[in-house]
């Protein structure tokens, strides 16, 4: 058995703050990351294209593209959820069942 | 080749050599039985070695070619990058699990005919399991047996179509085939279920995620590119191939979102790169055949790297589901560094994954593909979501889960430090991956607009994540089952059989019951009428019989004389 040697270590490493840990310095992170959005959306006029299928050469398709499709995933992904989840002893039942049959 | 060994037969005969040496000599040998490996090819020439005759059918088991190279390459790098990262572990049956299992999937690549084919295709599969069955639980054991029977069964499906195409053409060598007949589409389903193709594809996904931390470093590199270079050996501009691999590079993506388990996340996410190599695969020009093998270099590495470090995660804190981690770079820091360039390297400009994919996606569309493009488009931003941000996320920056464990052994640092070095390598000086691609290519992957539009791709990805977590809207981690298409054997076929069983003893026994009564009423019946109180049985008085011979009697004379 090479798995789970969950080892604890001394408690002052625990109780270190560290930067990530105030919201605000969270907050910071998502803020730069819409700045440096916002600068590769400005850029768009200033680079030559070369679209191979037409709509690809639009303005700011790959952002748009890159925005949407998260959004399309994590709302069917939902959906699947919705659907799809059972509890986590789904087959490990169903095995115990046809176990018990015999 | 070394020694005369072919390739790949190295490290299945090294592996024997293994439980006879010593603690660190049996290391340092497994780690440099690879490597003599791939040093020995670095010097192969191309062609065909050891044919030989059995029966009518000439086999060759080693071919040389610039496909089978870049497979073999990498497969070596792989197979030491993963004994590296298993320098710890002392189970000996993992340890010679992994090298023939690493050797027999250099053997597939360099396999010259179907029946080669077929024999290093099964010793993957029986090999490979161990590592999964080396984690001692029941679930892994299940999860295992499932695995052999499909890994073994899409041998067979191999093997029926080999025995067709020797008794069709008389030969069976291993080479580019037509779909058309019942043997090639035999063998492009066993070739189907490796590679993971939708509605075959479950048992990756069960099983990758309950084999041990480091056994499911080694199962992600071979099994499934092993499939990926019989398909573009075998099938190259199949065109159902195109449409099969764009469903691939989609679907598995709304699984991973949902699931808990990380290391079933990433197994979902290599589902999904697959697909970008079966679409190169079915466009099959010479620019879409290098995108599949430059993307199948590429992502061994990365995904090593990624499931490197889920497997560092689950021998540290115990566990990779996401609903139990987070906060782990505090403990973990230099996992949570290496599993960062493991996401980055799935598409990010100067990563192994940008040079790699790029050129199916220029395949694409210059093939005019537009639909598959999109899809493809929506599988990068996609991949880089849950494979990308979602690991790394959840399993080091998520709120602090309050684990407490040590840094990863330095034999997993080190085997994941190599792994990262590489993906930039590769990533920052893309003519040395391009150099080794089955076929010459004129292609330049940093121009202006591309590396501009594919951060502008992954940022806005990364934009939308963040926004999607404020308003809490990315679905909780929770432990579930997703159903996916193994419902059907895991329960529906069983509960059928269970159903048929029932209906047949229950049927038989009800029909047996009701011949019992059916005679029991028959005798009763004939008891009735002919027993002892039945009417047939009666003593007839002699007067009644007169009487009834008297009015015959009677009668007789009316008629005679009317």
């Amino acid at each position: 058995m090479n798995e789970t040697t969950q080892t604890t270590t001394t408690e002052t490493s625990v109780k270190t703050t560290r930067w990530l840990d105030d919201s605000k310095n969270v907050d910071k992170i998502f803020w730069a990351l819409i700045g440096v959005c916002a600068v590769f959306i400005v850029v768009e006029p200033f680079y030559h294209k070369h679209p191979y299928l037409g709509f690809d050469g639009m303005f700011g398709f790959f952002a748009f593209f890159g925005f949407l499709a998260p959004l399309f995933l994590v709302f069917f992904g939902r959906c699947i959820s919705l659907l799809l989840a059972r509890k986590d002893d789904f087959y490990d039942a169903a095995l115990k069942q046809s176990e018990d049959n015999h | 080749m070394l020694w005369g060994i072919p390739p790949g037969l190295l490290l299945i005969a090294g592996a024997f050599v293994v439980p006879l040496l010593p603690g660190a000599w049996r290391k340092t040998y497994m780690t440099l039985l690879p490597l003599a490996g791939l040093w020995a090819l670095a010097g192969a020439q191309p062609g065909t070695f050891y044919s030989f005759n059995f029966f009518a059918y000439e086999l060759s088991p080693v071919r040389i070619d610039g496909l089978s190279l870049i497979f073999g390459y990498i497969f070596h790098i792989a197979a030491t990058l993963s004994v590296i990262f298993a320098w710890h572990n002392e189970d000996v049956v993992e340890q010679m699990a992994g090298l023939s299992y690493a050797g027999a999937g250099i053997g597939a690549v360099f396999a010259g005919d179907l029946i080669t084919l077929f024999i290093y295709w099964e010793a993957m599969a029986i090999t490979s399991v161990f590592m999964i069955w080396a984690r001692r639980t029941d679930a892994a054991y299940n999860a295992g047996m499932r695995y052999l029977i499909v890994q073994v069964g899409s041998g067979v499906l191999l093997l029926s179509g080999a025995i067709l195409i020797a008794h069709e053409t008389g030969s069976v060598v291993f080479e580019k085939m037509t779909l058309g007949n019942l043997a090639t589409w035999l063998i492009l389903l066993a070739f189907g279920i490796k590679c993971a193709f939708p509605f075959l594809h479950n048992w990756l996904p069960d099983a990758y995620p309950a084999a041990t931390a480091t056994g499911t470093v080694f199962l992600s590199a071979f099994t499934t590119k092993c499939a990926v270079y019989a398909l573009a050996r075998g099938f190259p501009g199949t065109e159902i191939l195109i449409y099969v691999g764009a469903a691939m590079a989609a679907f598995p993506l709304f699984y991973a979102l949902i699931e808990n388990d990380l290391r079933r996340v990433l197994s979902y996410s290599l589902n999904n790169q697959l697909g970008f190599m079966v679409v190169g695969v079915g466009i099959g020009t010479t620019l879409a055949i290098n995108g599949a093998a430059a993307h199948a270099f590429a992502h061994i590495l990365y995904k090593t790297l990624l499931f490197m470090a889920m497997g560092a995660v689950l021998y540290r804190a115990g566990t990779v589901k996401a609903s139990e981690l987070g906060g782990l770079y505090k403990s973990m820091p230099f996992t949570a560094f290496f599993c960062i360039i493991g996401a980055a390297s799935i598409s990010t400009p100067l990563f192994a994954g940008f040079v790699g994919k790029s050129l199916t996606i220029s395949a694409t569309a210059k093939g005019g593909y537009e639909i598959v493009w999109l899809i493809l488009m929506f599988a990068s931003a996609g991949v880089f979501l849950v494979s990308g941000i979602k690991i790394v996320h959840s399993a080091f920056f998520a709120s602090d889960a309050g684990i407490q464990c040590r840094e990863a052994p330095p034999n997993m640092l080190v085997g994941m430090g190599l792994t990262a070095i590489l993906c930039v390598a590769v990533g920052v000086y893309s003519p040395w991956l391009y150099s080794i691609l089955p076929y010459d290519v004129t292609y330049q992957p940093y121009t202006m607009d591309h590396v501009i539009n594919q951060l502008q791709l992954l940022l806005f990805t990364a934009l939308a994540f963040g926004l999607l977590t404020r308003f809490r809207l990315i679905p909780e981690a929770k432990n579930s089952v997703n159903l996916d298409f193994d419902i059907t054997y895991r329960r529906w076929l069983p509960q059928l059989y269970r159903w048929l069983i029932t209906l047949t003893r229950d049927g038989w026994n009800s029909f047996l019951q009701d011949l019992i009564n059916g005679v029991h009423r028959v005798i009763a019946y004939m008891f009735k009428h002919h027993g002892p109180e039945g009417i047939l049985a009666r003593t007839w008085p002699t007067g009644s019989m007169a009487l009834w011979v008297a009015l015959l009697l009677g009668g007789f004379l009316l008629l005679y004389y009317s």
